[in-house]
């Protein structure tokens, strides 16, 4: 579902992601880690199409996104970290909206089908300046979760949410990966991330340091055969030079 | 146009003209509006349009067209070609950026849809302008001159992107900025002479007739040439009937559309430097909304500030001390002694030669210097004021961390006021020196230069206590009403919020024309007793000026003390 091979993005002189190669595939939820500053946001704006890599091939889906760009993204999509809203959309309009972006055919069907998923029926007609921003987050899964992408990029989904929160966003990402979507997860919270991801990328200086399933990576990260957090690992290979 | 594009654009107008109207039902936004409204129409279309825009230049309808056109063409070569330093962006609002990048949207749509929601923008800058230069009162004319500028406007917006695409396409080829604008510095030198050549080359008319010379170079030589797509766009802004004006529109939107075309089929990548450029524009917005407004960028490197601060003593001072630094600490203090050493240097050198005979050039020189000081002076009786109430309100919006401080709400503002109205009343003492300096130039008169000096030191004198004055004012407002006059709201625009800052505006000079009674009335007070006492002209100045200042900065001391009781029981959730 999500195939990269070589990607590499500079900003002038200075190589934000380079050489950076992985798959993910249907039903795979992949934790992408790294110190800050490593090339986590650049890297998923990259394979979402944002912006375009330097070199490097991106695959959605089966679809080039340098080549066939509009079928690629027809297939995606993305959460950034914080839930951006239309200041005079309602919460309904934006789904609407949404899914004309997308063509979809059965929008207003699927749309209260997600508003009762997200707990957001009560809010469908009000403008984002009343919701929470636990509330907003919510809106923006249910408009990525709208066109029913089979690649789902999540930039830092849990920062700020309360424990509930948390969870119920935790399920969700769960239950779209056993539904057989690809998601690829850029987050901190390392603790979540062995809960939800089979497998785990961590990068730094734009560069992959490990690639994996998790046991994979504990087992190349254990010394004397005891189990290693991911934490653990990342500190390992973050703390080599100070995360710098 | 997408669909889903034209959704959000229509939805969005219709529900924030229906959020704006709804909230009218707050008294706080009514009054704003009524007011608000009330200054639009009696400052733009009484005042502005029916006096100032008359009476009509009186260009003859050619060299109307020469001087727009040529306005035109600076404006599109400055502003396209040669201003341009950043890469390629369009401007989209973040929400715009997390919903269409990422959506199976091509260029050419994301480019068309930045477009069209320019048009509003568009349409309120062509009318102000139409209103402005006084064409509405010439029946449909005006339309003309509207659908001129609304035209031009759209093809210099779509040659300003243009150009920024071009300009990327050249930088990624590796073409310097400094080698553009050195080679448009050239093009245009290049253009100067052409230009003097060809005057040389036709007979010179009068050199009064500023229209007919004028007529001459751009129907000759280079600018001929250059200025001719630019005349076709303003042609129609001086059509006299309907048929005149479709016959010059024609090749007008013929332009506009060459440009569309140019820019959409332009493939050039804008979306990094557009999320670059909308997260600058969200960290000034709510820098904007928390008080703390910059107008440019500063840097993040540390300050040198300006004293040692000790671990202990008046807490004032230590918010003093934060106050200078966030000015720029020792860095702001040199750069400012500079420009003032140099100030005072020219001033002196203008002032000596100015005397000497047949130098009027530095007499001019010397009244230009001394306006621009007093103007000065003037514009800052008001901002200090405003800055000072700026950084304490910014205050307000980290009330939670300032209320756990161990420190009485009149040191807190006493604290935050007193930063900026040092350095402002600085400024203001340094730019009235000079002012008052560069006067002797054109006052011989002993006895007039003796008043003169007593005038700018009762001024002096009375600068620190009225900017105190002046900036606890709206932060006295800001406090008793927070919900009338929120910081968050600096950033927000609307005719209600307009009237909502002419209330506050009228509101505070009310106060200080108030304010003021007690000083004048003792200060005349102790003048006319000191008279009695057959004290000379200038002790009686003195006098009557020192007790004004002390009434003045008794008041302040007072206006301190309940901006602090104020502060100590403000309670942020009645907001």
């Amino acid at each position: 579902m999500i195939a990269t091979d070589g990607l590499t993005k500079f900003y002038g002189d200075f190589a934000a992601v380079r050489g950076l190669s992985f798959a993910v595939r249907g039903g795979e939820v992949m934790g992408l880690v790294g110190p800050n500053g490593a090339g986590k946001t650049t890297a998923l704006r990259c394979l979402a199409g944002i912006i375009p890599p330097t070199s490097g091939a991106v695959i959605i889906a089966g679809h080039d996104m340098a080549l066939d760009p509009l079928g690629a993204k027809q297939e995606l999509a993305f959460f950034p970290d914080e839930p951006r809203l239309f200041d005079y959309l309602t919460v309904r309009q934006h789904l609407e909206f949404t899914g004309r972006l997308y063509q979809m055919k059965d929008t207003r069907q699927h749309a209260e089908e997600l508003l009762g998923m997200l707990d957001l029926k009560d809010k469908a007609d009000v403008l984002p300046a009343e919701l929470s921003r636990g509330m907003k987050q919510k809106v923006a899964l249910a408009c990525g979760f709208l066109h029913r992408p089979k690649v789902m990029f999540f930039d830092e989904p849990l920062t700020g949410l309360d424990p509930l929160a948390i969870r119920r966003t935790k399920d969700i990402i769960m239950q779209q990966a056993k539904q057989g979507v690809a998601i690829l997860i850029s987050s901190h919270l390392l603790h979540l991330l062995e809960e939800v991801c089979s497998h785990v990328l961590i990068i730094k200086r734009g560069e992959k340091a490990a690639y994996g399933t998790l046991t994979q990576i504990r087992s190349q990260f254990s010394t004397d055969g005891t189990e290693v957090s991911l934490e653990e690992i990342f500190i390992r290979i973050a703390g080599e030079d100070g995360g710098k | 146009m997408n669909a889903a594009l034209r959704y959000l654009l229509l939805r969005s107008l219709v529900n924030s003209v229906r959020t704006r109207l709804l909230r009218l039902r707050q008294p706080k936004y009514l009054i704003g509006a009524v007011l608000g409204g009330a200054y639009f129409y009696f400052y733009f279309y009484k005042l502005l349009g029916q006096n100032l825009g008359s009476p009509r230049p009186a260009l003859p309808p050619e060299a109307l067209t020469a001087v727009w056109a040529l306005a035109l063409f600076g404006a599109t070569l400055f502003l396209s070609w040669v201003l341009p330093a950043s890469r390629a962006a369009l401007a989209f609002s973040e929400a715009e950026m997390a919903f269409l990048f990422p959506a199976p949207l091509s260029r050419r749509a994301l480019v068309i849809h930045k477009l069209l929601r320019s048009q509003f923008a568009m349409l309120m800058l062509s009318a102000l302008m139409t209103l402005i230069t006084g064409r509405f009162r010439e029946g449909p004319q005006a339309w003309f001159a509207m659908g001129t500028l609304w035209v031009a406007l759209n093809t210099l917006n779509m040659h300003r992107i243009g150009a920024s695409f071009a300009l990327q396409r050249l930088r990624e080829r590796g073409l310097a900025d400094w080698k553009r604008r050195l080679a448009f510095l050239l093009a245009a030198a290049a253009l100067a002479l052409g230009i003097e050549w060809t005057r040389r080359s036709f007979t010179v008319p009068p050199a009064q007739d500023t229209a007919a010379l004028l007529h001459q170079l751009v129907n000759n030589g280079p600018l001929r040439y250059l200025l001719a797509p630019f005349k076709i766009m303003v042609a129609p802004f001086v059509a006299h009937d309907l048929a005149g004006f479709a016959l010059a529109i024609l090749p007008a939107l013929g332009i506009m559309a060459a440009h569309f075309i140019w820019v959409i089929a332009a493939d050039t990548s804008f979306e990094e430097a557009s999320i670059a450029a909308a997260q600058r524009r969200a960290t000034f917005l709510t820098a904007v909304q928390s008080g703390g407004m910059r107008i440019t960028s500063r840097s993040a490197k540390s300050r040198t500030p300006l004293w040692r601060l000790r671990p202990t003593g008046f807490a004032p001072l230590a918010l003093m001390w934060k106050s200078a630094l966030k000015m720029g600490g020792r860095r702001t203090l040199a750069w400012w002694s500079a420009m003032f050493a140099t100030l005072a240097v020219t001033a002196w050198f203008v002032r000596n030669h100015a005397n000497q005979q047949g130098a009027d050039g530095f007499s001019i020189a010397a009244v230009i210097i001394g306006i621009i000081c007093y103007i000065a002076v003037l514009l800052s009786l008001v901002l200090v004021g405003q800055t000072a109430s700026g950084q304490l309100r910014h205050g307000m919006t980290m009330m939670d961390l300032l209320k756990t401080y161990p420190i009485p709400g009149w040191k807190l503002a006493l604290g935050e006021l007193l930063g900026p109205v040092i350095a402002g009343t600085l400024l203001q003492w340094c730019a009235l020196a000079v002012g008052g300096y560069l006067a002797t130039t054109l006052i011989r008169d002993p006895a007039a230069m003796a008043g003169l000096t007593v005038a700018f030191c009762i001024g002096g004198l009375l600068l620190p206590v009225f900017n105190v004055g002046m900036a606890i004012l709206p932060s006295v407002a800001a406090l008793m009403f927070p919900g009338w006059f929120k910081p968050q709201d600096a950033a927000q625009r609307g005719i209600e919020q307009t009237g909502l800052r002419l209330v506050m505006g009228v509101g505070q000079l009310l106060a200080i024309v108030l304010a003021m009674l007690p000083p004048l009335f003792f200060g005349a007070c102790a003048w006319f007793a000191s008279a009695r006492l057959g004290l000379p002209l200038p002790w009686q100045a003195a006098t009557s000026a020192m007790t004004a200042a002390f009434v003045f900065a008794l008041e302040a001391a007072l206006g301190i003390a309940w901006l602090g009781t104020l502060y100590d029981q403000y309670d942020g959730s009645e907001e």
